[in-house]
């Protein structure tokens, strides 16, 4: 209540009495009296508030026009006289629980009491009734429903995520706590942590609105894939939780983490998109992994990170080993940060010959981090980490303009070819990148080749596109990297003219292993030539495997048997001995190439 | 090459719940980790597990198995070459006493430490997937948006 009218309770209970009194009382100065009354009624009149005034014998002196507005009583009842139990007949709703339970005070006491009713209408009018000493008694009516609906959502908002409606953090944690109370029946309690894998390029692709209705369907599966007795909490992000009660553990959080996982890995339609994301879990398991719910949450969250490590779509129970496990990782996280300060990082190149003509047509620019005291740490091992912190943003940046300044060194017909992470894909970043590498090094754009991988063109992923298509229309070349092992590598030749396919070395590995593995090679090289698009195998590693590609009509190659990744100081001496000694006789290499590795 | 193995041993007298937990979350990390599927149960203090993969993990796995000083007098029951893993997509269930109902326990002749006269191989494998078998409570419909259901 503003303090405007609560200022008017304390004058009516003062103002009130001297009201009934007036016919009896003699006052020496009547014109003040009679303004004053004038005054009195013109604010009751007006007052936002409704105003009744019964007597000792309950029986009403005055109300105003918005009490009868409020209560949408009949005129009738306005009259003075009209008894109180009248107008309870004749009053519509109920009082609200939490002012029925209200201690009462005893009869015949004075004092203001709050009650609260709620309408049929939904309206809810809050009542101040004042009883005065004398036994009259003043009700001050207040609708209140505007202010009840702002609480309510309030302390909704307080334990819950506006965007998908479920419980939040904190609500997740109280639920926690009240089922680990001491002597509450914590048993067969299970804290799943989940994450959501591939959202933060849908994202970053479609936009934050499209992330956010993908959200709200994630949400609506997670709760479909649950008991009643089991809580799903949004806890931020694509984190969610999963409170699982009573159930035999570990076996019904192993049935929960698997219905979790595949219902997360159909696909979803979101804004005229279908979307494949999927889910990693980490388990935690009361009492075992913890007695409170801040340990039992932090384990869960360790065994997630887990998850994500050992490579998505997939779960894991926590380990007492993980902690520290968790911590050499961060640890090599916050050296990675520093690597490109430190000048840690290194770019190696790997020749990729042509066939036709047997000289080197281009190198791949392979990324290697000589860490002091970590050694060489493996792209495997860091450029995940990299992905997901978004450090790859930074270092995709430096190998672009590295790799570009290298290529000037070269002969002006040898490419430069670079691999970009989906991550980089981010709207603006990655063309201004690629120009900016290309101005700085003053390398002719058409030299430069882009290899992007199947994650990138996630779905129709049409920002990712059209970004592409802008550096391709700069003259940048782009080749599509690990062709043959996505789930979508046809209808991706459909989506974008890529200047080139690289065909996956697992095809290369399983020459004369499987049968189907030349044809395989063939179909993708023929393809190729029937779009129109270039094709290199990578991977090639012995003789045989050479002329096997060679035979089918490949490109390009590249792998061991020409050389490993070889550093930037070499390469001008390495072109020239890998070209001088492809050219007169092939079979030369057999015995020099390891001298090149 | 796929392998199955079942083996039964008697659990060390103090394993309970938590030695079990604490064996089957390395296990189900490790063996997803390695492609092992199966089943471990623990009934009456005694283990019965069922290990299936690629022969040079299990016999890797099955010889930390037998120097794991949570049980003894460890009796290979079966040892197979497979086609296909009974327990695919499962990396390890584990099922304890109160989770066997008393049904399926008379059902399968079920006698305490799997006696070797009544549970060859085939019947341990038998036992352990029919303890497998989702719950009715598991048993969820199928959701909205599974392929099945949705308009095309």
């Amino acid at each position: 209540m503003p303090m405007s009218q609560r200022r008017n309770v304390a004058a009516l209970s003062v103002v009130t009495p001297a009201m009934d009194k007036h016919p009896a009382s003699a006052e020496p100065d009547p014109a003040p009296q009679v303004a004053e009354t004038a005054l009195v009624h013109f604010v009751l009149q007006e007052l936002p508030l409704g105003l009744c005034v019964f007597d000792g014998s309950d029986r009403l002196l005055f109300s105003n026009p918005r009490y009868l507005q409020m209560w949408e009583l009949p005129a009738q009842f306005a009259a003075p006289g009209t008894t109180f139990a009248e107008i309870m007949r004749a009053t519509d709703g109920v009082e609200t629980e939490g002012s029925r339970n209200q201690p009462k005070p005893a009869s015949g006491s004075s004092g203001t009491r709050r009650r609260e009713w709620r309408l049929s209408n939904g309206r809810i009018i809050e009542v101040m009734v004042s009883r005065l000493p004398d036994g009259s008694c003043v009700a001050l009516h207040e609708d209140v429903t505007e202010r009840r609906c702002a609480e309510e959502r309030i302390a909704f908002l307080a334990l819950h995520d506006t965007l998908t409606g479920l419980p939040n953090r904190a609500s997740m944690r109280d639920e926690l706590e009240a089922v680990l109370q001491p002597g509450s029946r914590a048993e067969g309690l299970a804290v799943l942590c989940l994450d959501l894998d591939r959202f933060k390029p849908v994202n970053d692709s479609f936009g934050h609105p499209t992330g956010d209705l993908l959200l709200q369907q994630v949400a609506v599966r997670l709760r479909h894939c649950v008991r009643a007795t089991d809580k799903v909490a949004r806890l931020g992000g694509d984190e969610f939780a999963i409170v699982q009660r009573d159930a035999a553990q570990p076996s019904a959080s192993k049935a929960l983490a698997q219905r979790l996982i595949a219902a997360m890995a159909e696909p979803f339609v979101v804004a005229g998109h279908v979307v494949h994301i999927g889910a990693s879990l980490g388990i935690a398991i009361a009492p075992f992994d913890g007695n409170d719910a801040d340990t039992l949450h932090k384990n869960a969250d360790l065994a997630l990170y887990q998850a994500k490590a050992d490579g998505r779509g997939i779960f894991r129970y926590f380990e007492p080993g993980f902690d520290q496990q968790v911590q050499v990782r961060r640890g090599m996280e916050s050296d990675l940060r520093q690597a490109l300060d430190r000048q840690e990082l290194e770019l190696l190149y790997q020749p990729q010959m042509d066939m036709a003509h047997n000289a080197v047509a281009g190198f791949e620019a392979l990324l290697r981090w000589n860490h002091p005291s970590r050694g060489v740490v493996s792209p495997a091992d860091f450029i995940p980490l990299a992905e997901e912190t978004g450090l790859i943003v930074e270092i995709g940046r430096w190998v672009l303009a590295t790799a570009c300044l290298e290529a000037t060194h070269w002969d002006p017909e040898i490419r430069v070819a670079v691999n970009v992470s989906a991550v980089q894909f981010r709207p603006g970043s990655l063309e201004r990148d690629v120009m900016t590498a290309l101005h700085q090094s003053g390398l002719a754009p058409d030299r430069l080749e882009l290899e992007i991988t199947e994650s990138v063109m996630l779905d129709d992923m049409a920002p990712a596109v059209a970004t592409l298509r802008e550096i391709q229309a700069h003259g940048v070349r782009v080749a599509l990297d690990d062709f043959g092992t996505g789930y979508s590598s046809l209808s991706l030749l459909r989506s974008f003219p890529f200047d080139r396919i690289k065909i996956d070395r697992s095809f290369v590995r399983d020459l004369g292993r499987r049968e189907e593995a030349l044809a395989f090679i063939q179909a993708m090289i023929g393809l190729g030539s029937s779009l129109g698009i270039a094709t290199t195998v990578e991977g090639v590693e012995t003789e045989m495997q050479l002329e096997a590609v060679r035979s089918a009509g490949c490109a390009e190659v590249q792998g061991f048997l020409y050389s490993r990744p070889a550093p930037a100081a070499g390469l001008v001496a390495l072109t020239a001995t890998l070209n001088e000694l492809r050219r007169p006789k092939p079979t030369a290499l057999r015995s020099t190439s390891p001298g090149h590795a | 090459m796929l392998e199955r193995i079942i083996y039964v041993s008697r659990a060390r007298a103090d394993v309970g719940a938590r030695d079990a937990y604490d064996i089957i979350r390395t296990a189900h990390n490790r063996n997803s980790r390695l492609g092992l599927t199966g089943a471990l149960l623990l009934i009456d203090g005694h283990f019965m597990q069922v290990l299936e993969g690629q022969s040079i993990h299990l016999e890797r796995r099955f010889a930390a198995i037998c120097a794991d000083p949570r049980h003894s007098d460890i009796e290979l029951r079966s040892r197979e070459t497979i086609e296909e893993p009974a327990f695919a997509g499962d990396w390890m269930a584990l099922w304890l006493d109160d989770s066997v109902s008393a049904g399926l326990r008379d059902r399968s002749g079920y006698a305490p430490g799997f006696p070797r006269d009544r549970f060859d191989g085939g019947a341990l494998l038998a036992f352990a997937l029919a303890c497998c078998r989702p719950t009715a409570d598991e048993n969820l419909t199928a959701p909205a948006w599974s392929l099945s259901n949705r308009a095309v």
